[in-house]
């Protein structure tokens, strides 16, 4: 039940909140960019919906990351948990609601802006190509990673500053680790077992965050 | 929990520790005879029994020692006052009781529970008002009300007449929908104070609740904080306003550097600092002869304040109603005319001063 209402609060703050409203422009803003940056310079030409599957899974991450941290630190400072934490509910409740509040946020913008990709897609090459599901899973998976990240930051670092920077200079290589750890081993199925390692590293994340939330002094 | 059991088959005395509310089986050392004993829950049942209870309470940060052996008790309905200067140690005690800070030694037990192992059965009792209230700024004060209400357990169809209810009492009806981020740094102390009291906690622990209030809403919770401890809920708060203080609380204890200087009623505090009467006489006509006074017996000091007034120190040892008959006794044949005689006692902040000068010599 408070797991639900925390859950269903802070999508409600999520959605409607300039930062995501800011995220969800900037992945349409990636893709179209990216694929008209890349046609301007002439060399080999990807398709709109590869150009936002690769852009969002990098730069894309980062910014989640980074959104999840500072929206973790700011209410950390501002002493917003307090008030939360003298309530008989359990404190990893709060960071599980964050995660996935704005983990479903996050998927929206990613479908969106692969569809902004398909539609050029469509108006430039003619045709819808194969693998856009790939692209979503992919993408979706990667996101996973970055929120978890961004949770994990947000609970250890003591600072916003801090934090920002360890996201923008760690953040590229974690989000890409599922990426990296099947580039070792020989699948069938690589985009299956790549997303089997991203939900692992986000679950991973998110477990030492909630332990270390769990014994927090505020 | 300790407790003392005397063994039924051979009256073997052992001691045996365990939590509050846990049966256990207890084999006697002697005789080997098997007895299972409850370690009874400190519910609050009865009004003189302990709500709070801190034992040799101890925090320390690094090398500073932030709480050194502090030790009371609340009572149920008690209005506590817990004051000091800035850094004696108020916010950490605070902290420490609803669970947000961890101790370095002593035991906390809030209606039975020690803190902070058992926080989640103590939260269920408590109201809690940070120093520094906060809200996520994208809630409106309705959304943030309800939401710490359903999280505080109360019934759905109950929340709302209650937020209702409450807004009204506090005069911010008219902000209900507005965004926390638009409100003023009063109402949102209004907002916090409401979110504290409104699950009817059996304990409100407050740290400045009455910081950034403007008169009105001043005496208005500090009436709340009175009609709740009627009921039988215990207030413990922390204030700067003395005056405030001194209004509401019916035990006060004054902290500095970490350590108790004192705990007491009003009455106790200021008996202790009051060595003896003063009494404030204003004259409508006054003549010279009025120091004739100074000859009866127990007046000490006569201190001129004006020409209209003076203070007449009396000595505790003799009787105050005598002194006092003499010495309107003896105004009167002097042709002095008497506006009034008033005992002066010492303010809060008088023997709040005292306390903090005597902690800091010894």
């Amino acid at each position: 039940m408070s797991l639900a209402l925390l859950f269903y609060d802070e999508l409600k703050g999520f959605y409607k909140s300039k930062a995501m409203i800011s995220l969800w422009m900037l992945f349409i803003i990636f893709t179209i960019v990216g694929y008209f940056g890349q046609k301007l310079l002439g060399e080999g030409l990807l398709p709109g919906t590869t150009i936002a599957s690769i852009l969002i899974s990098s730069l894309g991450g980062v910014i989640t990351s980074i959104v999840i941290t500072v929206s973790i630190i700011h209410e950390k400072e501002q002493k917003v948990y307090d008030l939360f934490m003298i309530r008989p509910v359990k404190r990893w409740y709060f960071l599980v609601a964050k995660f996935f509040s704005v983990y479903i946020c996050v998927i929206v913008a990613v479908i969106i802006s692969l569809l902004v990709g398909v539609l050029i897609d469509y108006i430039e090459l003619g045709m819808i190509l194969p693998g856009v599901t790939n692209d979503l899973i992919s993408t979706t998976s990667i996101m996973a990673v970055a929120c978890g990240f961004g949770i994990f930051i947000g609970v250890l670092s003591p600072s916003i500053l801090l934090a920002v920077l360890i996201a923008l200079f760690f953040g590229q290589f974690v989000n890409l680790l599922p990426v990296i750890l099947i580039s070792f081993i020989e699948f069938d199925n690589m985009l299956l077992v790549a997303s089997i390692f991203a939900i692992a590293i986000a679950a991973i994340l998110m477990v030492i965050s909630m332990f270390v939330f769990e014994r927090k002094q505020f | 929990m300790e407790k003392k059991i005397k063994c039924k088959k051979c009256g073997e005395i052992t001691t045996i520790t365990s939590k509050p509310g846990e049966t256990i089986n207890v084999s006697c050392p002697s005789c080997s005879a098997i007895e299972k004993v409850t370690f009874e829950n400190n519910n609050i049942s009865t009004s003189n029994k302990s709500i709070v209870q801190i034992n040799n309470l101890s925090k320390k940060y690094k090398d500073f020692i932030a709480l050194n052996n502090v030790s009371f008790n609340i009572k149920k309905g008690e209005i506590f006052g817990y004051i000091g200067p800035n850094g004696a140690g108020k916010t950490t005690t605070i902290k420490i009781l609803v669970g947000l800070l961890n101790k370095t030694s002593g035991k906390v037990f809030i209606n039975g529970y020690e803190m902070p192992e058992q926080k989640k059965q103590a939260h269920k009792f408590i109201g809690y008002l940070p120093q520094q209230v906060a809200f996520q700024q994208w809630r409106t004060l309705n959304h943030a009300l309800t939401t710490f209400a359903k999280l505080s357990g109360m019934q759905k169809n109950s929340i709302q007449p209650r937020i209702d209810e409450l807004i009204e009492l506090m005069k911010i009806g008219k902000l209900k929908n507005k965004k926390v981020n638009q409100l003023s740094g009063g109402e949102i102390q209004k907002v916090g104070i409401i979110q504290a009291i409104q699950h009817n906690p059996s304990l409100l622990i407050l740290d400045e609740p009455l910081e950034g209030l403007d008169p009105e809403s001043r005496y208005k919770v500090k009436q709340i904080f009175k009609d709740l401890s009627k009921t039988g809920t215990t207030v413990f708060f922390s204030s700067h306003i003395l005056s405030d203080v001194q209004d509401v609380a019916t035990k006060i204890c004054i902290l500095d550097w970490g350590k108790i200087l004192k705990i007491g009623t009003i009455d106790e505090l200021k008996s202790e600092f009051n060595k003896e009467t003063q009494v404030k006489i204003v004259f409508s006509k006054k003549s010279e002869k009025f120091k004739e006074i100074s000859k009866i017996l127990g007046v000490q000091k006569i201190l001129e304040k004006s020409y209209e007034n003076c203070l007449v120190t009396i000595d505790k040892n003799v009787n105050y109603d005598d002194v006092i008959h003499n010495i309107i006794q003896t105004l009167l044949k002097n042709e002095c005319h008497i506006r009034s005689i008033t005992p002066v006692t010492p303010s809060l902040d008088e023997v709040y001063q005292y306390y903090l000068r005597k902690g800091v010599k010894s």
